[in-house]
């Protein structure tokens, strides 16, 4: 079995790939780095353990203009494939372009104590797609969560504890915007927020922009997050974002029966309809 | 937390969008037919149902609206053939959002009316209006309008 | 300048604090996260050895994120102004370590450089900062390098310590400190002899990274304004504001007018550089248009242009952009790439 270093180090010796995103040690005990790797001398920094949470399928859109001739490879465990499935889904990129490093992946963590919240409900420890495969599945003892659950648990709230509830969680935010920029499908080259005629939602900080740019992300997401949680990592102030993103999977999943990140060929249920979708709320 | 101004004073501010094809021309057949309804609902006219943004809804209630009403061709009769298909998948999802954050989706009505349909856009007009009088002023979201300027002067 | 000992525990001396009918502002956790937030009662406050530091800094009571400059209104072809009102009550910031007190004399300066900001200074002169010793720190804090340590008491007031017994005491560093000690005579009583030093504040200061030599980054930063290395130090950015967000010393802004049918406001919002938006000029036209440019931008920033300008450099080692990145840049690590570490004895 190759290491990811030693794949990284044949496939630019072999100039088969222009570039290899991956992880290399961070500088603090808990987190890694990710680093694109560009000759061999330096394909020695990568490695991979359980504290690579980051999704790397953002750099395919934000640092790179991807040809086919020479694709960029990726390390890519199982979730962050799904990324790369809805980026070729929406026309992003070309499966050519992009040379998949994919990982069998024992869950990944945080803060190097606790699981990340995204691996309770994973299936997916080896990659649907991928070109090279690394890593030892391990026998997985994590007790299988509803990803729904804590959106059921939030919906028996009544509205105005709904309302107060991230009328408190929204006030924090700081509009740094991070949320966006790690999320590997806001790819838009300009976004709605930084569009000033007309200016949809206001550039300062109040619980009614804040309120207004996060409906935004969420609803622009809907059907299409996969789920890989950056946004809530990257969030400093620990807004649940995840719970909004849930919540638009589990609508699309019981409307339209539809999952995000499985099928490259599938459309995007917000680009598509059906004669009998329901209308009982439709005077 | 929602406060209920349930005197006959208050009249309730209802934005409504409108698919220029249908609705809007059922709207006019209901000023010709000389039906009277409530004068509450401020009518915005859009190309179609398909264009009607969620950021318009938003807009609107940042705004002060208490209700929006928002309304198309049938299925089937679109202009565009299809717009109103779209926008149907839309509101599913964008309404349960809006419930999930908290804001009763009471006040946000969708419908179909035809531009033979002056009759219906009359009665849905008076129907909805009732209902946001019964529901009160949206004050959940007129006040985190207010405090963004209350809070400045404390700093 | 004189010491003082806080007679009872730290509550008491703060709830000595809150009768004066100051508006006290403290390290406290809100909604799962811990930040200077406004304190009501005395049971709330954290004391110096209940954390390391907050998520944000202080730098939002001083210089907010949102800021109305001035208000107008439009009758016909007719513009009325409105000046902004600042809040009157005087204010005192408490517990902040050593790094974000010295983000006020970094603050201090770029705000009166060219033109004094009025906002800033008048929430600057009703507030008095109470500084507090380390007990504690993490693995991304860098203080030392910027020529601080983890009793350092420049920037505040007046500054909490522990002694060698293990008992808290204010040291008055300004005037503006003393005469508040004054009026809390109740809860404080003056130390006749200068109190002898704990030995956990050196302690901490060896646990903190290495101080790396900023005489020698600034050389090589004048030098190397294009250097292929920008590129590769910036590959991995993804473009957020966490950075400069959360720093206590980052300042820029961004002037925005809001404006409805009849009426508007002309706010001031922080901007960042990482933006891709960050000097976008309204030609289309940006001078920082690729992200190597912007985080040189920000490096340049903190560590020449800054020093050139006021013989300072415009960190303070808080560590709080380590701690935020998504994506693990460490700006200590940056630095130390074209920098050599100090040697210690």
């Amino acid at each position: 079995m190759n290491s990811i270093s030693e794949i990284a180090k044949k496939l630019l010796d072999e100039n088969r790939v222009s570039a290899v995103v991956g992880y290399s040690i961070g500088s603090l005990p808990n987190k890694t780095k990710t680093v694109i790797v560009k000759s061999s001398q330096q394909a020695e920094k990568l490695i991979f353990n359980n504290l690579c949470v980051n999704n790397l399928a953002i750099y395919l859109t934000k640092s790179f203009r991807l040809t086919t001739q020479k694709p960029v490879a990726v390390v890519m465990k199982g979730c962050d494939v799904k990324s790369v499935t809805g980026l070729i889904q929406e026309k992003q990129i070309e499966r050519e372009q992009v040379f998949i490093i994919g990982v069998k992946c024992n869950g990944v963590s945080e803060d190097g104590k606790n699981l990340s919240p995204k691996c309770y409900s994973c299936k997916l420890q080896t990659p649907k797609m991928y070109d090279i495969l690394v890593g030892e599945e391990e026998e997985k003892n994590i007790e299988f969560k509803n990803p729904f659950s804590d959106v059921e648990e939030f919906e028996k709230k009544s509205l105005d504890e709904r309302w107060n509830f991230w009328m408190n969680e929204l006030e924090k935010c700081v509009k740094c915007y991070a949320c966006r920029q790690v999320c590997p499908l806001c790819y838009c080259e300009k976004c709605i927020v930084d569009k000033t005629v007309p200016r949809w939602i206001e550039p300062h900080t109040s619980k009614s922009s804040n309120l207004s740019w996060h409906i935004t992300r969420a609803f622009h997401l809907a059907g299409r997050c996969t789920g890989c949680g950056e946004c809530e990592r990257a969030c400093h102030h620990n807004i649940p974002l995840s719970l909004l993103n849930k919540k638009m999977a589990k609508v699309v999943y019981d409307n339209f029966n539809y999952q995000a990140g499985l099928d490259d060929k599938a459309k995007s249920p917000l680009a598509d309809f059906k004669f009998q979708d329901k209308e009982d709320f439709i005077r | 937390m929602e406060e209920k101004i349930l005197t006959s004073q208050f009249e309730p501010k209802i934005a409504s969008f409108v698919c220029t094809w249908c609705t809007y021309t059922g709207a006019d057949l209901a000023g010709t037919s000389r039906l009277k309804y409530e004068p509450n609902v401020r009518i915005i006219r859009l190309p179609c149902t398909g264009r009607i943004d969620y950021n318009l809804i938003i807009k609107a209630f940042e705004n002060g609206a208490d209700g929006i009403l928002v309304s198309g061709c049938h299925p089937n009769d679109c202009h565009y053939s299809s717009g109103n298909f779209y926008a149907r998948r839309r509101f599913i999802v964008f309404r349960e959002l809006l419930q999930f954050i908290g804001i009763d989706v009471r006040r946000v009505q969708f419908a179909w009316v035809s531009a033979a349909e002056g009759a219906k856009w009359a009665k849905l007009v008076n129907k909805f209006t009732s209902e946001i009088k019964d529901l009160g002023q949206f004050t959940n979201y007129q006040k985190i309008k207010r405090d963004i300027f209350l809070e400045e002067a404390v700093i | 300048m004189k010491n003082f000992k806080i007679k009872n525990d730290y509550k008491n001396f703060v709830k000595g604090l809150l009768s004066l009918n100051y508006l006290v502002i403290a390290p406290k956790y809100e909604n799962g996260i811990l930040k200077f937030s406004k304190i009501k009662n005395a049971a709330e406050i954290l004391s110096p050895s209940e954390y390391i530091n907050t998520v944000s800094s202080t730098k939002e009571y001083f210089f907010p994120q949102t800021e109305p400059v001035i208000k107008f209104t439009f009758e016909g072809k007719e513009i009325f102004l409105k000046d902004v009102e600042i809040g009157k009550k005087p204010k005192v910031v408490l517990g902040l370590r050593p790094c974000d007190a010295a983000s006020f004399s970094i603050l201090d300066d770029i705000f009166q450089y060219e033109y004094k900001d009025e906002f800033y200074f008048t929430r600057r002169e009703k507030t008095i900062i109470i500084g507090a010793a380390c007990e504690s720190n993490d693995e991304s804090c860098f203080c030392t390098t910027t020529g601080l340590a983890p009793d350092s008491s420049q920037g505040a007031d007046l500054f909490i310590e522990k002694n060698n017994e293990e008992e808290y005491f204010l040291r008055a560093v300004t005037e503006k400190g003393e005469r508040l000690v004054e009026q809390l005579i109740a809860e404080v009583e003056e130390l006749e002899e200068e109190p002898k030093k704990n030995p956990l504040y050196e302690k901490i200061e060896k646990q903190i990274r290495k101080k790396i030599d900023l005489i020698e980054a600034k050389k090589w930063l004048d030098n190397n304004f294009e250097n292929e290395k920008w590129e590769e130090l910036s590959s991995q950015c993804l473009s957020c504001g966490s950075c400069a967000y959360l720093c206590p010393t980052c300042h820029c802004f961004d002037i925005v007018d809001e404006v409805n049918y009849n009426s508007g406001v002309r706010r001031k919002n922080w901007d960042a550089c990482q933006f891709d938006l960050f000097t976008l000029h309204s030609s289309g036209h940006n001078p920082r248009d690729t992200k190597a440019k912007r985080y040189r931008q920000r490096v340049m920033h903190k560590f020449k242009y800054y020093a050139d300008r006021f013989d300072k450099t415009l960190c303070t080692g808080c560590g709080r952009c380590i701690r935020a990145c998504p994506v693990n840049i460490d700006i200590y690590e940056v630095v130390k790439e074209f920098a050599p570490l100090v040697e210690q004895n």
